[in-house]
């Protein structure tokens, strides 16, 4: 429940019925940290997180006639769920256009990537560090460690199997470690 | 650094935000306004199949009442217009003329 008095399922029901304002409340409330998470896990490519999270929501507006207000279900895991599964789709499109292979470190040898992290501190320096990883290892650590999904989740999110997702997230972890090892 | 720094700027980073740009928040309300739109249908579509049949069962039973003869120009079968009648409401209503 917010300040204002009204939780996110009944600004979702009064967006239902054509409510401009509730939506527009409710993307207030859920938009910034979704922004970030669909970021992190495309690298920084703001372009693309706008897209996602536009289409994330668009697909919360159709479902909105039905949600159940009293489910189990939040709202914003929902929508975080809906927006990871479009980020790794995004990924997939993009590795079958570019047919690059999933750990190839595209950023290893860009120096100048090295120095914006050593300048840069805290969650700034965890992003650089996140943006070199390769596509598929950032996007395992981003779910697994950030945002606490379950590895089987993670591996029907990714449609891998769950042997992959831990080899993703113990080798992005540990690769993610060292790039903020060189940058303290 | 080691790993548990790590993990707490991991955690730190669940609670990150970032903000959206104001065209992106006009594109999703528009979104929501296009998706939640009722739906409007000319007022004859609400009516559907309860204007239909009994409609057609009316203009049958009227054709067959002001109309006989056109009934037995398209169905030349019929003997006459009390085995019309008969098909219709039976015997009964026979009976209940001749009374």
């Amino acid at each position: 429940m917010d300040e204002d008095g009204q939780d996110d399922a009944a600004l979702l029901a009064q967006a239902a019925g054509g409510d401009a304002r509730a939506a527009g409340v409710l993307f207030d409330r859920l938009a910034p940290r979704l922004m970030a998470f669909v970021q992190r896990m495309n690298g920084g490519n703001r372009a693309l997180a706008e897209d996602i999270v536009q289409e994330a929501f668009l697909r919360l507006w159709r479902k909105a006639p039905d949600w159940d207000a009293g489910g189990p279900a939040q709202i914003s895991t929902w929508l975080g769920r809906v927006a990871a599964n479009l980020a790794v789709d995004a990924h997939r499109r993009a590795a079958r256009e570019t047919a690059l292979p999933d750990d190839l470190d595209p950023a290893s040898d860009a120096p100048s990537a090295v120095a914006t992290m050593i300048q840069a501190e805290g969650l700034s320096a965890l992003d650089a560090a996140l943006a070199r990883l390769p596509d598929r290892q950032r996007q395992a650590v981003v779910l697994r460690h950030v945002e606490g999904y379950s590895n089987p989740d993670i591996a029907a999110m990714m449609g891998c199997g769950v042997e992959a997702v831990e080899s993703l997230t113990a080798r992005g972890k540990r690769r993610l470690a060292e790039l903020l090892k060189e940058v303290s | 650094m080691t790993e548990d720094p790590l993990d707490t700027l991991l955690a730190r980073a669940r609670d990150d935000t970032a903000q959206p740009s104001d065209a992106l928040r006009a594109r999703v309300v528009t979104d929501a306004v296009r998706v939640t739109a009722p739906v409007r249908r000319p007022f004859w579509r609400g009516l559907g199949g309860w204007i239909g049949l009994p409609g057609a069962a009316l203009l049958g039973l009227w054709l067959g009442a002001a109309q006989p003869a056109l009934v037995f120009e398209m169905m030349p079968g019929l003997a006459s217009e009390t085995a019309l009648l008969d098909d219709v409401f039976g015997a009964s209503f026979e009976l209940a003329l001749t009374e």
